[in-house]
């Protein structure tokens, strides 16, 4: 929550969660790469 | 103070007001700017796929080949989805997040403003990537001929496709990356940025809405991108994901599709769930109803929402196991569904309801939607939607899960808020009669189609067998119809900018009810800058 807009401790608390969000994205993208073609291709849905 | 560095030195931004011409645009990064660009752009991809969806009814409005050939028919039914899709629901969504989720949980700004700038610039390149797709095979002779996959993009013929397909993944990339980062925005805003407080269970259901939306495209438009790209690969670089002959398999690409598709129908009814949760209270003058059902209802659909992609794909011979995984996984989906539709339906018992055009489009979609949850659980299950899978009766369920659930949430919206946006009423009288208008257009429109999928009319088709000839001529007529009336919607979005009555901080007299929000203690319009000391929620 927020206490005091703008400072310098809000601002890096923000670009922390993005950065977390930006990864989770990144590793979504990998997941399409790697693991559900694998998962896919052989084993739960045939 | 040059505008890009607005947000860096905050001390002295607010004794300023917008810089003046483009620049105020071009280099915004006030969430209420970007909000509103956001708007027109949706209205204007709006009218885009609009005259899309106007050529495939006339072409549809008797049987044979009249207008064009088959090819273009078929490129036209693309891009109409992907226009509508990710050109119009989507940025009008987003539009709506930008102008109203700090101003309900009483922030300054969006937590990522300079990000919001980008997010928003990606889409009109985007667009523009979605033009030449449709330009390509005139612009570039010998190229290939138009995108005629539909929206889905299903290899191999995506494979065979000429450059346009080319241009299709770029723009899907852009609109990727751009609803990527805006939701990265809107999650950081709704944690970080929350008013002294405003906790999370204080928030109004729109916002909440907004969240779970933002989540569920955070985990799945990377995967179309990946997929999109495996395409892109398969297309010039000589792998083989997608193509049998190389090793790989054409169904892969459906279920990387539908991984993201299935979601993506929720992406684009939540935020509109999230305007219900609004104006039915604000309307029926009385709390919502099961506040906190409604936003675990929500989580469970959007975690159920990513389990049962697979209903899109029965008929592809999966095995017996994953096909009734994927139907019962699919029909308990109607529970939450259900439970939010009841939570709609209990707020307005015994209120003292008024019906604006808000309320009659809130009203509208609880109805309307409800139809197409019913022949949702039909396609559910396997051996009836052997029969009904790719023919109109799908396509009369989509729209009305998507007109009545995404668009009219939409407009509900716009009609709630054009008061607050633009400090005006909008004129009730117009209001109703473009709500009228569009319902009843919008029912002979797709009604009909019911009927003739259930008779075997095959969806994206050019042509089709004499007798379905009656039902196609009613779907046209309503079709022109229901575009018709968007005219009127122009017009009235426009009077309402440039003048009309006075509207005051509360513009609905059960305002307060319906969102306890931050939004109606500053004026209407509010003033460029939000807050710029912390409102303290009691
Ligand atoms: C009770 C909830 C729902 C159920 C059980 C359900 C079920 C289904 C099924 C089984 C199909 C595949 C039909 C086929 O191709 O043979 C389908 C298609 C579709 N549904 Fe739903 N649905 C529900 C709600 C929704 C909602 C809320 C939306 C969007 C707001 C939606 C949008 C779509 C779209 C766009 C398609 C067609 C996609 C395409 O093939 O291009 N549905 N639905
Ligand atoms: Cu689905």
């Amino acid at each position: 929550m927020m206490k005091q807009p703008d400072d310098d401790k809000l601002r890096k608390a923000n670009l922390r969660v993005a950065i977390i969000l930006g990864a989770i994205a990144l590793l979504a993208m990998a997941y399409s790469f790697v693991f559900l073609p694998k998962v896919l291709s052989g084993g739960l849905v045939p | 103070m040059s505008v890009a560095t607005a947000h860096d030195d905050h001390h002295d931004s607010h004794d300023h007001g917008p810089p003046k011409g483009w620049q105020r645009w071009v280099y915004s990064t006030n969430h209420k700017d970007i909000g509103t660009m956001y708007l027109f752009f949706a209205l204007f991809m709006l009218f885009f796929g609009g005259a899309m969806a106007m050529y495939i009814r006339a072409e549809l409005f008797m049987p044979g080949v009249q207008l064009a050939n088959p090819d273009f028919y078929n490129n036209m039914v693309t891009d109409h989805a992907l226009v509508m899709v990710f050109g119009m629901v989507m940025p009008a969504a987003a539009g709506m997040a930008n102008w109203m989720i700090p101003l309900m949980i009483g922030a300054p700004d969006m937590a990522l403003p300079r990000l919001n700038n980008l997010s928003f610039w990606l889409l009109p390149a985007a667009a523009l990537m979605l033009i030449l797709s449709i330009l390509a095979p005139y612009l570039f002779p010998g190229s290939g001929g138009p995108v005629n996959t539909g929206w889905t993009l299903l290899p191999p013929l995506s494979i065979q496709n000429g450059i346009g397909m080319d241009f299709t993944i770029f723009a899907i990339h852009m609109l990727g990356i751009s609803s990527i980062l805006a939701s990265i925005n809107i999650v950081t805003t709704i944690l970080n940025m929350r008013a002294p407080g405003m906790t999370m269970m204080k928030m109004p259901l729109f916002v909440w809405a907004w969240f779970f939306t933002a989540l569920l495209l955070i985990a799945v438009m990377p995967v179309l991108a990946g997929a999109v790209t495996m395409l892109l690969f398969d297309r010039h670089f000589g792998t083989s994901f997608f193509d049998a002959a190389g090793g790989g398999d054409p169904i892969l690409f459906q279920h990387l599709f539908w991984f993201f598709g299935h979601p993506e129908v929720y992406v684009l009814l939540l935020p509109s769930i999230g305007v219900l949760g609004l104006v039915i209270p604000t309307f029926a003058r009385k709390p919502l109803f099961g506040y906190k059902a409604l936003v675990y209802g929500m989580g469970v659909l959007a975690v159920l929402g990513m389990v049962v992609w697979a209903h899109h794909q029965y008929t592809i011979g999966m095995s017996l196991f994953a096909t009734n995984y994927f139907m019962i996984g699919t029909i308990l989906i109607s529970i939450p569904v259900g439970l939010m539709l009841m939570n709609f339906i209990f707020t307005m018992w015994r209120g003292s309801m008024t019906f604006e055009t808000p309320m009659l489009f809130g009203i509208a979609i609880i109805l309307m939607f409800s139809f197409a949850g019913v022949t949702g659980v039909m396609l559910a299950v396997v051996p009836a939607d052997m029969q009904y899978h790719d023919t109109m009766f799908v396509v009369a369920h989509f729209h009305y899960a998507l007109i009545p659930g995404a668009v009219f949430g939409l407009y509900a919206g716009v009609f709630y808020w054009l008061p607050k946006w633009t400090g005006h009423m909008y004129d009730e009288r117009l209001g109703k009669i473009f709500f009228w208008w569009t319902t009843i257009s919008f029912n002979i429109t797709f009604f009909p189609q019911h009927f003739s999928g259930l008779a075997g009319m095959p969806r994206r088709i050019v042509d089709y067998s004499i007798q379905y000839t009656e039902f196609n001529m009613i779907s046209s007529i309503g079709g022109f119809l229901f575009g018709l009336s968007h005219l009127l919607f122009l017009y009235i979005i426009i009077q309402t900018i440039r003048g009309g009555k006075k509207a005051p901080d509360k513009p609905w007299e059960g305002s307060q009810i319906g969102t306890p929000g931050l939004e109606w203690t500053l004026p209407s319009p509010p003033p460029f800058h939000s807050f710029t000391q912390a409102p303290v929620v009691k």
